[in-house]
């Protein structure tokens, strides 16, 4: 070898050094980089050639950008974000019904229930007294309000709820598109042995945001693709091809949005996959939670209008007449939209008379009013085994509980998942204090291989000057 | 294993978080007087408060209505006592008549004091509490004794008024005036026939209305007492109820307040925290080898 293809070594080893302080250069930009992955310049000796006897060596190459991951940490919190999420959508409605339900104070459906009970006690006292009367009917209008307003504010969290769904469902189609880009650009690199890096931390970021949303399969094919599919393989990605996620109205559901994958004209339904995530925390808060507490009311009310009526309809109000209602009658075989419905016999209003407190055409029998009064004790509800007092405590005691279950839950998720990405930050994330020891490392390398370069061109001055 | 610089940080802001819930929590409490203020809080807890509130609520219905009924009865016994002082002043004007020596002019104007006594009677028969009349039965809007022609008619029924005090069986608060005046004898025949005895000087007549007047008077008697008896059951109930009430308010209490002195203790104890925790945080995120080289 002569002295002058020393000089190539030396450049060669020159360039790689500064190859290596680029690589430190671009870990210490992304420092704060969410999802980026530290990158180690694999520095090795160049193939040796052989001259005479001896293997010589060629200097140092650079032969692979190597990307410090762990995959089984990422599949672990990509897994545990998507419960953390799943509880998450569920916290944030499941506090918004406890609120609307808040019932420590004097004011709320039970006490409107209660009150307008009593007013039919402090009625049996004095059946005749027209002002008592006239609590009776303001009593109940409190109570049909609050129904009103409680099926109407559940409602509107259902309809809420329902438009989180389709927004988040825009969204997944958003990054599976560009999870497709993504494989379609890293697979030729990979063709051409180029090491996709930061192509496959990107990726990585958007697989993650994909779970938030709603839980998935996610695994690497040979080529470097991944391929993202839901629970039960419906495909959402695979390679280059991404397939829309769509939102489409149940009629039998209120309208409410179902979750579908369009595959080559296919309409898959995929509502059933969908159980964590944002979309699931979703999909469960409105057609369980929600729609039990929905059904809950409406039966209370039902069952209040019911047994009212049909005592009421016994009694005989103080101007005779019998037979009549207290509430509008709901009608329909199950108890749906009572809560909406419930309505006072507007004949009441214009004649408070023709409230019935009497058994008998007396006016000083209060027998009616009495059986009225006592309803609330009586077991109404379950078909015959609690009564609306306890009915209601129930509905109470189930949003506590449902509550305080997901707060839990989601605290316990919180707490792996900073467990977790603390992990992946050790094994993964950039150190200054590392970077900055490489920087100087890189850096003298660099000064060492410009000095022998001087020397050589030095020494091949000198030969050239003698000849 | 290499610690960098932004290992901690993920914790150090999640227990920042955390320590902050817990501080609102204690605030919320010591504000609000309250340990539990929303069903997730505690919800066996407040399944408890609700049931014992509903019974609370309850109690004082029912206290409510023992109230005006007692109002109710005592107004009645003072009828009757008014009416026992009438009959025992038509008795001892008919002793005064029943002798021998007393002039038939005399038993005139005796006569004439019975018919005043008769028309109070009735008067009182037809008492009205609240827009009532007290011993018609359930027909409370139709006057009980009518005075036709000479007869005294009872115009009411026999049903009893019936007051809810409990979950028990209700309470029967009125008396009926066929009861009161008629049951054993007719208090207003009583009058009349002493009346017409005195006016006509009929003396076997005049000792006759003497008996039925200490029966009248027993018939009153009886009924005052069994009024009496039913204040007294009801005042019973009525204290029941308050003692009840006065427990359950006190174990609701136990359930829902808070402890002020534990949770400002705990407020506190996360504002240490707090500090000590910002504080350490703002020294290690700042330095690396970075500061020291070049």
């Amino acid at each position: 070898m002569s002295l002058i293809d020393n000089l190539s070594i030396g450049l060669k080893s020159l360039l790689t050094q500064q190859k290596a302080l680029e690589v430190t250069g671009h870990n210490i930009a992304n420092v704060n980089t969410p999802g980026y992955s530290k990158q180690i310049p694999i520095l090795t000796n160049a193939d040796p050639v052989m001259i005479g006897n001896f293997f010589l060596g060629t200097g140092v190459e650079l032969s692979e950008i190597h990307q410090v991951r762990d995959r089984f940490l990422d599949y672990s919190i990509r897994n545990e974000t998507q419960t953390k999420e799943g509880y998450y959508a569920q916290q944030r409605i499941a506090s918004l019904v406890e609120g609307i339900f808040a019932e420590t104070d004097d004011t709320g459906l039970n006490k409107a229930i209660t009150t307008y009970f009593n007013s039919f006690h402090e009625l049996s006292v004095n059946p005749e007294n027209a002002a008592l009367r006239n609590n009776v009917i303001s009593a109940a209008e409190d109570m049909v309000n609050m129904f009103h307003a409680r099926d109407e504010n559940l409602f509107e969290t259902q309809k809420r709820v329902d438009t989180d769904i389709s927004s988040y469902i825009s969204r997944v189609n958003t990054l599976t598109e560009q999870i497709a880009k993504l494989n379609g650009q890293i697979v030729t690199a990979a063709g051409s042995n180029i090491n996709p890096n930061d192509l496959v931390d990107q990726r990585t970021v958007l697989v993650e945001q994909v779970s938030e949303l709603l839980n998935v399969n996610a695994y690497e094919t040979d080529n470097g693709s991944l391929t993202v599919t839901t629970i039960s393989g419906k495909a959402l990605v695979v390679g280059s091809e991404w397939f829309e996620m769509k939102a489409i109205k149940d009629p039998s559901n209120n309208n409410y949005s179902n979750v579908f994958i369009e595959n080559r004209g296919n309409l898959q339904d995929v509502t059933g996959d969908i159980t964590e995530g944002r979309i699931g925390g979703g999909l469960e808060i409105r057609d369980n939670f929600i729609a039990q507490l929905r059904n809950d009311l409406d039966n209370l009310a039902y069952n209040i209008v019911n047994e009212v009526n049909s005592l009421h309809q016994t009694g005989y109000g103080l101007d005779g007449s019998t037979g009549n209602t207290f509430f509008d009658p709901l009608t329909g075989p199950t108890s749906k939209a009572a809560a909406k419905n419930i309505d006072i016999n507007p004949a009441l209003f214009s004649d408070v008379n023709l409230i019935a407190a009497a058994g008998t055409n007396n006016p000083g029998d209060n027998q009616i009013a009495v059986s009225i009064a006592e309803i609330q004790n009586a077991l109404v509800m379950n078909s015959g085994k609690t009564s609306i007092n306890d009915f209601y405590a129930g509905m109470i005691n189930r949003i506590g509980n449902k509550t305080r279950n997901i707060n839990e839950m989601l605290q316990v998720q919180e707490d792996l998942l900073v467990f977790l990405e603390n992990q992946r930050n050790q094994i993964s994330g950039v150190s200054l204090d590392e970077e900055a020891v490489n920087l100087l490392k890189f850096q003298r390398a660099y000064q060492a291989c410009a000095r022998f370069i001087e020397t050589v061109d030095k020494m091949s001055d000198e030969l050239l000057q003698r000849m | 294993m290499i610690i960098n610089g932004n290992t901690g940080v993920g914790s150090f802001l999640y227990n920042i978080s955390k320590i902050r819930e817990r501080m609102d929590t204690a605030i919320r409490q010591i504000s609000s007087g309250k340990r539990v203020t929303r069903p997730s809080d505690d919800p066996s807890g407040m399944s408890n408060i609700m049931n014992l509130k509903k019974l609370t609520d309850q109690g004082q219905q029912y206290i409510r209505n023992i109230d005006q009924s007692l109002t109710f009865m005592h107004m009645t016994d003072s009828v009757l006592q008014h009416l026992d002082n009438l009959i025992i002043e038509a008795k001892s004007l008919a002793m005064e008549a029943a002798s021998s020596t007393v002039s038939s002019d005399a038993r005139q104007a005796i006569a004439e004091e019975i018919d005043s006594i008769k028309n109070e009677i009735l008067s009182l028969s037809n008492t009205k509490i609240l827009g009532k009349y007290i011993f018609s039965g359930t027909k409370t809007l139709t006057k009980p004794f009518e005075d036709t022609g000479g007869t005294v008619v009872y115009q009411g029924n026999t049903d009893s008024v019936q007051i809810q005090m409990g979950k028990e069986t209700p309470v029967s608060i009125n008396l009926t005036g066929d009861q009161v005046f008629q049951n054993d004898d007719d208090i207003f025949d009583v009058m009349s026939d002493l009346s017409n005895a005195l006016k006509s000087n009929d003396s076997d007549g005049i000792a006759n209305s003497l008996d039925r007047l200490e029966t009248s008077l027993n018939q009153v008697l009886r009924y005052r007492t069994v009024i009496g008896k039913r204040i007294n059951l009801v005042d019973n109930t009525k204290q029941r109820l308050e003692e009840f009430n006065l427990i359950a308010a006190g174990e609701i209490s136990n359930l829902e307040d808070a402890d002020i002195a534990e949770a400002i203790t705990n407020f506190m104890k996360e504002q240490i925290a707090l500090d000590a925790s910002l504080g350490a945080g703002g020294r290690i995120f700042t330095q690396s080898l970075l500061d020291y080289l070049g």
